[in-house]
């Protein structure tokens, strides 16, 4: 059979065609999947960090937040100072389309202005700013108000409030729970959460919070699935050598003392001498560090460590001191004080009242100013001074605590004719509290002198210890010198000008110290004005506490440092005593049997008042006057109470007039004469 | 030319022989396939679980949180309401008065209150208004819980007529401690 030529031609056409409409559609679906390849290829390598970023950006933000600054704590494990987690409100001025009406319902719950709210927020969003304050670190219970209030029903939103543009954030607020306790020491911190005084300030670097960042990815109706953030070391917490019941006892006892004197203000300042530790330290008036915005920098302003004054006969400790140590003097050796008045470099120094020849532990017990120079004269300017700086005056004690002042204590080359005179008795120098404090810790501690110190120990946020304090210890005087110092001390309590700090049950021993103040605007010392202390401890022969207190500017009738600071020492020690279990080693006074006491009478206030100012008038009298001289009989006065009576105080004229001679002690004259 | 006859036999008729199904290569090649596709739904689930799981530890982190700030809270309101200052605010509340020289001399000449209750028999006690809080503390009416180790160390001021009592008046005492305990709490929630 023959095949037909052109039947097979077309076939093969047919078949080729159909090849090359297959290969056509090939290369088609080739070129378009190699299109797409490339595309993938271009973003999934060239443009892969720019489109990661770009992903990243819109499913991730960073939250900042600032770790909760660190806790203080006082020896008892009482919080001080502790910082909390609260929310502030603020607005997103785009986000908001009806300002008045969001106005309104802020101003109702948040009790703020309804035209300032407007007015910051149509500021912020004319200037296009996406950020705008409304309320800062806002308490829990007005937090869930606020939610409770604020929320529209018809807004989807991830976050409270659920109102369009107001958003919450996360701060923390620094809370002082006992007010005002401790205030000085604490200090406090700003509306930032940096430490502006106190421990806040001196241990910032170790409370601060380091500020975390958190990357969070959302999806997008908002919600958070995977969070990381930055691993910081959490900031430390502070334990603090201070007790807070015994603080608070402080601060009561040195208000209720300065109050009655009308003072000033009063510092006060509790020592353990074996450890160095400061268990209390207290200035009147106090602050309360919760409302810093209200204070001004003299208010927090810690006097104990800042504030020098003149010692007055406290510095007396130093001076027979230094000559005990000398083996210059003994205590049951003899002293000449004369009519108590003694010229040096044309300089006249008086005692209060004269006491002739005594030991030298009486005179120091008397506190005698012509004893106590001689005595530093003996001793010569040289090893004063360096007794002076080895118990600790003229250079910083070291307490962690800002602004220490070094206080004032001239090199021997600068000094002045009288100038050891003038130091031997307490002036001429500038001392703080906590100087002259631990001077006496020096002498109750045997002559070693502890370093004083107020925090504890430094702890992790875990509760871990990372370091304790470990004091500075010296040896000042030996324990022999110690030893005699004691007594003399103790005698000026049983028997000098320190009888207010008797204590019932316990024994006590201190100096008190009573000294003109230096005028910075008369340029010399006023005479009316006066710094009155006592620093002693409990009990005389194992002293447990060291106790300091300084009143400045007493008014009225009292302003010696036995009369003002005494008996806030006595107040202290008999609360303070019993709460750190110390045995009482001291008797009653003999008439004190408790319980019996009930139909003794006790002098009434008239009474003791009428009393003081009598002891006054007598002190007054005798002290800064001359003695009259032989024959003549007349005293001169001071310029304070002229030679006319009427022109005198009536306490004065008072103490002044001869006592009203009763029927009774006529009679007895009378007999007498017959 | 000769034509060359081609004889052309008649093909058998040509059956189509089919090769046989390869079955285990159909069986690997689905187990496979399966487990490509089961890979996938596998990606798919761990993907969207971790999410969810993400969220979940989100929302457990901030309940952690917020437990914790408010532990915060709760011991801050507790220092606050064992300060001093907040002790003499509850004091104040429940009708204490600070010691002054008249609340002495009229503790002084009133008799000591006898150990009963003050939450339960509160209203059939007479409880003189102007009592202070120091003699009321020595009457052992109301020292708290806290200050009970404090309280029994022997202190040199305390009036030596007020001894401990006997088992069943030191139950009553500890119920009139826990009492008031109870009273100063709300009162300081309260402000």
């Amino acid at each position: 059979m023959r095949r037909n030529p052109r039947r097979t031609k077309n076939s093969k056409n047919s078949l080729q065609t159909a090849f090359t409409r297959f290969m056509l559609i090939v290369a088609v679906f080739v070129f378009w999947i190699g299109a797409i390849s490339v595309r993938l290829v271009h973003l999934q390598v060239n443009q892969h960090d720019k489109l990661h970023k770009q992903a990243l950006g819109q499913r991730r933000d960073l939250q900042k937040t600032k770790m909760l600054r660190g806790t203080i704590y006082d020896r008892s494990e009482r919080t001080l100072a502790m910082s909390i987690k609260v929310n502030s409100l603020y607005a997103d001025p785009l986000e908001i389309d009806d300002i008045n009406s969001t106005a309104e319902r802020l101003s109702k719950v948040l009790k703020m202005r309804k035209r300032g709210l407007v007015k910051k927020i149509t500021r912020a969003k004319k200037k296009g700013r996406r950020f705008v304050w409304l309320k800062r670190k806002v308490d829990q219970a007005k937090y869930e108000k606020v939610n409770k209030t604020l929320s529209d029903e018809d807004i989807k939103k991830y976050d409270f409030p659920k109102v369009k543009g107001l958003h919450w954030t996360k701060e923390q607020k620094r809370e002082y729970p006992y007010k005002s306790l401790a205030a000085h020491i604490i200090g406090f911190s700003n509306f930032d959460d940096e430490g502006q005084a106190g421990v806040e300030f001196s241990q910032e670097k170790l409370l601060r919070g380091e500020v975390v960042k958190t990357w969070r990815k959302r999806d997008r109706l908002g919600r958070v699935y995977d969070e990381s953030n930055t691993g910081l070391e959490k900031p430390k917490d502070i334990v603090l050598t201070i007790s807070n019941s015994i603080q608070y006892k402080v601060e009561e006892a040195l208000a209720r003392g300065v109050k009655r004197v009308r003072g000033k203000s009063g510092k006060a300042v509790v020592l353990d001498p074996k450890t160095g530790e400061i268990l209390a330290m207290a200035n009147f008036p106090s602050f309360n560090p919760n409302k810093f915005r209200k204070l001004k920098p003299a208010m927090w302003k810690n006097r104990v460590i800042q504030d020098n004054y003149s010692p007055g006969s406290i510095f007396k400790l130093i001076t027979y001191g230094a000559a005990l140590e000398e083996d210059l003097i003994k205590p049951e050796s003899q002293i000449d004080c004369g009519d108590g008045r003694i010229t040096v470099s044309k300089h006249t120094f008086n005692d209060s009242h004269p006491v002739g020849k005594v030991s030298y532990a009486k005179a120091f017990a008397e506190s005698s100013n012509v004893c106590a120079i001689k005595t530093g004269m003996r001793v010569g300017r040289n090893r004063f001074y360096r007794y002076a700086r080895s118990f600790g005056f003229g250079k910083k004690t070291g307490i962690k605590l800002p602004a220490e002042t070094r206080g004032l204590l001239r090199s021997p080359k600068t000094w002045n004719g009288d100038s050891l005179a003038s130091m031997s008795i307490g002036y001429e120098i500038g001392v703080t509290a906590l100087q002259s404090a631990t001077a006496f810790a020096t002498i109750a501690n045997d002559g070693i002198k502890i370093q004083p110190h107020i925090v504890k120990e430094i702890r992790q946020a875990n509760g871990k210890t990372v370091s304790t304090t470990e004091p500075e210890k010296v040896r000042v005087v030996s324990a022999k010198t110690a030893n005699d110092l004691r007594k003399m001390l103790r005698q000026v309590v049983l028997e000098g000008t320190g009888r207010r700090a008797q204590l019932n049950g316990y024994t006590s021993a201190g100096k008190t110290g009573t000294a003109w103040k230096y005028d910075s605007k008369l340029k010399a010392f006023n005479r009316n004005k006066y710094v009155s202390s006592f620093i002693g401890f409990a009990p005389a022969d194992d002293p447990a506490v060291v106790i300091a207190i300084v009143v400045d500017e007493p008014r009225g009738a009292m302003r010696y440092g036995g009369q003002v600071a005494a008996p806030i020492f006595r107040e202290i020690a008999e609360k303070v005593l019993p709460e750190l279990n110390i045995t009482p080693d001291g008797t009653l006074p003999e008439d004190f049997k408790p319980g019996k006491n009930k139909n003794k009478k006790t002098p009434s206030n008239k009474e003791k008042k009428s009393q003081d100012k009598k002891d006054e008038a007598d002190e007054i009298l005798a002290s800064n006057e001359r003695k009259p001289k032989a024959g003549k009989g007349k005293i001169k006065t001071d310029k304070k109470y002229p030679k006319r009576s009427s022109q005198m105080p009536k306490h004065i004229r008072a103490a002044r007039k001869k006592p009203k001679e009763t029927n009774k002690s006529k009679r007895h004259r009378s007999k007498r004469e017959t | 030319m000769k034509k060359r006859k081609v004889l052309r036999k008649r093909k058998p008729r040509v059956r189509r022989e089919r090769d046989p199904i390869p079955w285990k290569y159909c069986i690997l090649t689905l187990i496979c396939g399966l487990l490509f596709v089961s890979g996938f739904f596998l990606a798919a689930t761990n993907h969207f679980s971790s999410m969810a799981y993400g969220m979940k530890n989100s929302k457990l982190r901030r309940q952690i949180e917020g437990i914790k700030s408010r532990n915060r809270r709760l011991l801050l309101s507790r220092e606050i309401s064992l300060s001093p200052s907040g002790i003499k605010e509850a004091g104040r509340k429940i009708g204490l008065s600070d010691m002054t020289v008249t609340n002495i001399e009229i503790a002084a000449k009133t008799k000591p209150i006898p150990s009963t209750s003050i939450g339960k028999n509160a209203k059939k006690a007479e409880v003189p208004t102007n009592i202070s809080i120091q003699s009321a503390i020595r009457n052992n009416s109301l020292v708290s819980k806290i200050d009970k180790k404090n309280a029994s160390k022997k202190h040199i001021n305390e009036p030596r007529g007020h001894r401990k009592g006997s088992k069943k008046e030191s139950d009553k005492i500890e119920d009139d401690l826990i009492a008031l305990e109870q009273r100063i709490s709300m009162n300081s929630r309260k402000r």
